[in-house]
């Protein structure tokens, strides 16, 4: 069997301005996108795309599927599927964007638990619920698509994925700085009145990193 | 020419670990050492994260492990190497976990807890305690988040998406490498006083594998070529409980956790296995059990068995094994709360690597190696669960302060500058010739061949004939090789060519794999020969090294370290 998809290519070493090349993937019961443009990669066109583990976990393989930013080892093959590369990041070549951006805007707010000097002894903790969900992040980026005002040439604007890296921090047990603060000024308040954003792997995003980033109370 | 005192290759846990030691050491001026961290995926991306069951330590927090100590982890891990791991080494590891553990903890890592807020631990395979320190079922993952924490942290230089492609010695040191910035294809030069290899293992040598599609062994390869030799490569680990089909990992954490591997009759077949540790026993001899029951018809379409985790009851499930549940519905179409999940054995492992010592030295002075591309070696013919997070920070923590020390006992000299610009050039011409090349041979259709025959004859069971097939396969393949055309010939991101540098380094990997496989002529651990069941200490008590020649692969052999545990036979 087949299943007849269309891929983004875009050669800047060509010069070209990039168009949707039509592909007849072999198919089989199973068979998930990833599948297809290795395939495609290895049996016609070099197509060019990032990938890694093939199983959700090292969210490489982000891309647009029929519009809609996807996983590709976890979007199942079907017929007429168009997969462009996630429009929110400029695009390098083929499906590759630039993932550069997502991080660097972070850099100055100190992504990472602020501990202070260590405890002399183990400290006996919980985990919040929050963090333990939030830490499932595989910094795919594709949340980055779903959000209709995020730019990432706008160090002022951050996207649904900064304000899940916020909050990881926020609700770690340790962490003593001030997220709700360092979220506005990557304008969070502009996410109250939108909640459009959407996590390709199921984190609630709204519930568990937006609201409490914009209700503001630090967490003690 | 770039210029770095220490360049570490790979970003996983052992990679950034050792950075981060590194990096905290001072050069002679009091000022810190320059520390740069090169890697072919982003740091977080590297496949650590996909580790999920846990690090072992003999913290002895769980009720029924409150005896434990690090003598019995030790002993735990030598016998699960069938005696081939080295005992000076592992004792080191074993001592070394609970402060590396602590470590993470106070960086942050957040693992999972005691109902008294204590670091939790569950049952491994092959361990006498539950000893596995995890963060529910994706341990690997909040580890490789932590680290990186710390390297943003410490503003370590990261060369994101940087492959390496040559290892450089001059008068008898390692001077620096060559490396490619895959977006633009552009080839740089770097001169370092000291290399640290953590490059992963080579999984992908396989056709049936938990590794990801990333885990070349490419870093093994370009040692190997700069003369420095791998160390006991024939020792590759098969995990028991792999998707049928997809061969995506399921951790050892769900027998941990309690769960059941039946066969087509609906028994526990590790009766008749393993009687004591049942499940738990180490992965060598669950997975062997189970392709014995396939490969006499007791198991499911003859190629699978099935893991049953129903009696856990949907709460355990969800609140320990989420990930597990996660991947079986996504993969398999199984929900575990519901139904059983078929597995059967796939790689997952390679126990040999870059020849070092416990610190990571290796025998060319000022290169270093640490996590799954080292051999220490620590898990000698098989490896226990939770011993190989734990070998990353244990080995990466070593290899980094090692290097450091190095560093700092030499004075700063840029000697060997013309050695790495005429591997630079070579490193050009190769690709040049590459994109160039004409050939009627295609290399995706080399390397699944190349996967294929590791896959059915230097797999779980092996036996001198078809292994010697296969090494005259893989010999061909090379040849082939030669003859091989890119279809891509752009310079930006071009996978095609990276994939065919890569497969030349695989062939000569799995050549030594099975050369030494094929030597070898004893069952021990993970390598189990058909024709020589037994394990035979006199003749085989030895690591194997395999050292580059022009003319291909020559093994010689080195003693193993014992120290308090003499062999005796490996019953569970």
């Amino acid at each position: 069997m087949k299943a007849s998809i269309k891929v983004w290519r875009f050669d800047p070493d060509n010069g070209d301005k990039g168009n949707l090349i039509q592909y007849q993937a072999p198919y089989q019961e199973g068979d998930t996108v990833l599948q297809a443009l290795l395939d495609l990669y290895e049996q016609e066109y070099p197509v060019c795309f990032r990938f890694g583990c093939r199983f959700k976990k090292c969210g490489l393989c982000a891309v647009e599927i029929n519009g809609r930013p996807r996983l590709a080892c976890r979007t199942p093959l079907k017929d007429g599927l168009t997969i462009r590369p996630l429009r929110a990041l400029p695009n390098i070549r083929d499906l590759v964007v630039d993932r550069d951006p997502a991080f660097s805007v972070l850099l100055p707010y100190q992504p990472w638990p602020a501990i202070g000097e260590p405890p002399e002894r183990l400290p006996r903790l919980t985990e919040p619920v929050e963090h333990q969900r939030l830490m499932a992040c595989n910094e795919c980026l594709g949340c980055l698509s779903t959000c209709p005002t995020y730019r990432h040439d706008d160090p002022s604007c951050g996207g649904p994925f900064q304000f899940v890296k916020l909050a990881q921090a926020h609700f770690h047990p340790l962490d003593r700085m001030d997220r709700p603060a360092q979220a506005r000024a990557l304008s969070i308040e502009r996410c109250g009145s939108c909640l459009k954003c959407r996590c390709l792997i199921g984190i609630p995003i709204v519930k568990m990193a937006i609201q409490p980033l914009l209700e503001g109370a630090h967490q003690p | 020419m770039i210029n770095h005192q220490i360049l570490v290759v790979g970003g996983g846990l052992a990679g950034m670990r050792a950075a981060i030691e590194a990096c905290q050491a001072t050069g002679k001026g009091g000022q810190r050492l320059d520390v740069a961290l090169l890697s072919r995926v982003h740091p977080l991306r590297s496949h650590s994260g996909a580790a999920q069951g846990g690090a072992n330590a003999s913290f002895g927090n769980a009720e029924a492990g409150k005896d434990d100590n690090w003598e019995k982890h030790a002993f735990d891990t030598v016998k699960g190497s069938d005696y081939l791991g080295d005992q000076d080494s592992i004792e080191v590891m074993a001592k070394e976990a609970v402060p590396r553990i602590v470590e993470l903890e106070h960086w942050g890592c957040p693992f999972s807890r005691t109902p008294e807020g204590k670091i939790a631990q569950r049952p491994f395979g092959g361990a006498g305690y539950p000893r596995t320190c995890y963060s529910a079922d994706k341990t690997g993952h909040v580890m490789l988040h932590t680290l990186y924490e710390q390297v943003t942290k410490r503003r370590i230089k990261v060369y994101s998406e940087w492959m390496a492609l040559a290892l450089v010695r001059s008068a008898g040191v390692c001077v620096g490498l060559v490396a490619m910035e895959m977006l633009s294809g552009k080839l740089e030069a770097f001169r370092a006083d000291a290399v640290i290899f953590a490059t992963g293992g080579a999984g992908r040598l396989y056709q049936k594998t938990t590794n990801a599609i990333i885990n070349t062994g490419y870093g093994m390869a370009l040692a190997y070529w700069a003369g420095v030799p791998l160390k006991d490569m024939e020792f590759i680990q098969f995990h028991p409980t792999t998707l049928y089909g997809t061969n995506i990992l399921i951790s050892e954490a769900a027998r941990g956790e309690g769960g059941y591997l039946y066969n087509a009759k609906g028994e526990r077949f590790l009766k008749d296995y393993a009687p004591s540790l049942m499940e738990l026993a180490p992965r060598d001899i669950v997975a062997r059990s189970e392709q014995i029951e396939i490969e006499q018809g007791r198991g499911y379409e003859n190629a699978y068995v099935l893991l049953d985790l129903r009696h856990l009851g949907r709460e355990k499930i969800e609140e320990r094994l989420p990930g597990i549940r996660d991947l079986a519905i996504s993969y398999a179409g199984v929900d575990p709360v519901e139904q059983p999940i078929p597995v059967q054995p796939g790689q997952h492992y390679t126990m040999g690597g870059i020849a070092c010592n416990t610190w990571g030295e290796s025998e060319l002075p000022g290169f270093f190696a640490a996590g799954e591309s080292a051999c220490v070696s620590i898990h000698g013919a098989n490896r226990l669960g939770g011993n190989s997070l734990l070998e990353t920070v244990v080995f990466g923590k070593l290899a980094g302060e090692r290097a450091a020390q190095f560093v700092q006992s030499k004075e700063n000299s840029r000697k060997g500058e013309q050695d790495i610009q005429s591997a630079l050039a070579g490193a050009q011409s190769k690709i040049e010739g590459l994109l160039k090349a004409d050939g009627t041979e295609d290399f995706p259709t080399i390397r699944k061949e190349m996967e294929v025959t590791m896959t059915e004859q230097v797999g779980i069971f092996r036996e001198r004939s078809p292994m010697e097939k296969a090494l005259k396969i893989i010999r061909d393949l090379k040849e082939r090789y030669r003859r091989g055309c890119l279809r891509y010939h752009g310079r930006s991101f071009n996978q095609d060519l990276m994939r065919a540098l890569e497969l030349e380094g695989m062939l000569d990997v799995a050549e030594i794999v099975a050369m030494g496989a094929v030597a070898r002529e004893e069952s021990r651990g993970s390598h189990y020969r058909l024709d020589f069941k037994a394990r035979d200490d006199e003749k085989w008590l030895k690591h194997t090294l395999a050292r580059f020649t022009p003319e291909g692969p020559r093994l010689e052999y080195s003693p193993v370290t014992i120290t308090n545990y003499p062999p005796v036979e490996r019953k569970y």
